[in-house]
Formats: C-alpha cells, sequence, structure tokens
C-alpha cells in the first residue's frame, strides 16, 4: 500500500479560500486537488482550518490510493499588494496530512513578493471601518 | 461523472524515474507521471543538495534545477540548468547598517558552456560606493578566471562546495570587511 513516491502539495491560503493541488516534484502534472468550495456551504467559511482538515483529509485518502509516501509542501500566501502571512488554512492542511500517514518533506514558502508595484488600498489613514 | 473520468485518465498514466545528471552522480531525483512521453521533456525538477549528497554538506539553502532532455525506458534523463538559493535566507544576511554587493557575470567554461553567475557580498558596515565598486570588480573577475579554467560540473561543484565564493571572501576583504559572499543563482544559457 505504502509507495515510495513523493509529489507536492501546493497550498494557496488566502483569508477568503483555501486550494490545495497536489502535482508530481515537477509540478506539471496534476494529482488530485481540492479548494473550500468544494466542501464548505458558506462562502466565509472556506478558508476556515477545519474547511483545510477536510480536505487534506480527503485528498491523503486518495494519495495513499495512489501509493504515494510524502509530500513536499509548498505554501502560498495571497501576498503580492496584500497580506503576506498564509491564512490559518495551511498550517491545518499540513499537519493533516502527518497526522493521515503521510510523511512531510521540505516545507517551503514559495508567496510572490513584489519588487514594487502597486500601491496598497486603503490610502494614507488606513482603512477605516 | 467527473470523478470516474479522472479515475480512467490516471490509469493510463505511468511513472518515470527522475535521474540527475552524471555530474551529480545519476541520483535518483524523484518521480515523475504522465501518459505521453513525449511531454516530459522540459519539465523542471527543483533538487535539495541535502537528497544528492545524502546530508553532508552545510545546511541546503541551495536547490539545483535540473530539466529533463531524454526520455528513456520509463526513466527521464536531466540536464543541469543552474541552482538557487533560497530566498528566505539570502533576506536573512541583508540588514540595516550594511552594504549588499550584487554583480552578474556572464562567463565561458573550459569546455564551451555559457553561464550566468550572480553572486552578492555582504559587508561588516556600510561600504563607500567606490569601495563597492571595486568589490564588485573583484567578484566579476574571480569568478570569470575561475570559470574559464574549469569544467562545468567542477566549476558548479566548486559554486556548491562553497570554494569559489571564499575565494571571492579572501579577495574582497582587502577592499573592505565583509560578513559573507554567496554566489545565489547561475543559468546556463
Amino acid at each position: 500500500m505504502t509507495g515510495e513516491k513523493w509529489v507536492i502539495a501546493h497550498i494557496f491560503s488566502s483569508f477568503n479560500n483555501t486550494i490545495i493541488t497536489i502535482t508530481d516534484i515537477t509540478g506539471a502534472e496534476t494529482i488530485a486537488r481540492a479548494s473550500g468550495g468544494m466542501i464548505a456551504r458558506a462562502d466565509r467559511d472556506e478558508s476556515s482550518p477545519y474547511t483545510a482538515m477536510q480536505m487534506a483529509n480527503q485528498l491523503a485518502d486518495k494519495l495513499k490510493e495512489r501509493e504515494i509516501k510524502g509530500v513536499h509542501v509548498k505554501v502560498k500566501a495571497a501576498a503580492g499588494r496584500k497580506a503576506r502571512s498564509t491564512a490559518p488554512g495551511a498550517q491545518a492542511a499540513i499537519r493533516t496530512f502527518a497526522r493521515a500517514g503521510l510523511r512531510i518533506g521540505k516545507i517551503e514558502d514559495v508567496s510572490p513578493v513584489p519588487h514594487d508595484g502597486t500601491k496598497r488600498p486603503g490610502g494614507r489613514r488606513g482603512r477605516r471601518v | 461523472m467527473v470523478k470516474r473520468r479522472l479515475k480512467d485518465k490516471w490509469k493510463a498514466k505511468e511513472w518515470y524515474k527522475v535521474l540527475a545528471p552524471k555530474m551529480f552522480g545519476e541520483v535518483n531525483a524523484g518521480e515523475t507521471v504522465t501518459d505521453d512521453p513525449a511531454n516530459l521533456i522540459g519539465r523542471r525538477i527543483e533538487l535539495g543538495l541535502d537528497e544528492v549528497t545524502g546530508k553532508l554538506i552545510r545546511g541546503s539553502n541551495l536547490k539545483l534545477l535540473l530539466v529533463v532532455k531524454e526520455v528513456g525506458q520509463n526513466t527521464a534523463y536531466t540536464k543541469f540548468e543552474g541552482h538557487k538559493m533560497d530566498n528566505g535566507y539570502l533576506r536573512s544576511l541583508a540588514r540595516k547598517g550594511i552594504s549588499k554587493v550584487d554583480s552578474k557575470v556572464e562567463v565561458l567554461t573550459k569546455d564551451g558552456q555559457e553561464l550566468s553567475v550572480k553572486s552578492s557580498s555582504f559587508t561588516l558596515r556600510k561600504a563607500s560606493g567606490t569601495q563597492k565598486k571595486l568589490i564588485r570588480k573583484i567578484m566579476q573577475e574571480t569568478i570569470a578566471k575561475r570559470a574559464s579554467s574549469l569544467e562545468l560540473g567542477k566549476l558548479v561543484q566548486e559554486i556548491i562546495l562553497g570554494k569559489l565564493s571564499s575565494e571571492i571572501y579572501k579577495a574582497a576583504k582587502k577592499v573592505y570587511p565583509l560578513r559573507r559572499v554567496e554566489i545565489t543563482k547561475t543559468e546556463v544559457k
């Protein structure tokens, strides 16, 4: 049942959604994927850690079926002009992978960092709610 | 419906072993999957140093970039395409009150391979413009000189083992005390 193969889990985690795409190590071939909307009913739940956990569980089952031993993780935040930090979904997903019996290899942050671009919204005095 | 279609596609796919180039001892770099072997060519793999050497070299801030160039019987053979250094590590070196000197050189190795080498030096304190220029010149000259006397494989090895950067360090610290020199990136043309 347990294979020798390693794959990459690309986890995009923003504050509105979490998207997990599992590819082979070249990143060219998708093996499985899941996003918040496939599980959560309400839009606001798409980014919650519980949803991420369910997604990761589903994916882990699929990966075991396909004889995969472990995952390298590439975490990406919304970044760019938006928040640079990953939302709660990422951490929950990684932990669930580990709990489900998959080996976790390298964990890397691949958030896009601008070499300067447009200004962040909100203006000089910040967002006034 | 969608699920069933996906499963059928998956069955048609086969796993291919990816081997690192000869200069890294043809270690197993991982597996990739496809239904059409022709698709494999041009795929790129990032390989950590620890995977090549079996955890001997200081931390793995380096990543090798390998590109599939040939496909055999269930194996794919790769070519070295360059290396890059972990962004987070480089950012941890850059600090307030010091100077960072970047340089980029296009070099020709002894076996006629074109290569661009990017490197950064970090000084202990803020250096003046002239000092930075001098350091940059030394960096470029040292790299070009070393590259022209070595074959690609040997040069890459020197870069990975940090020999080239320590050579720059020795030469450039006469201009201004340095904290660290790193070869941050190479690209094979």
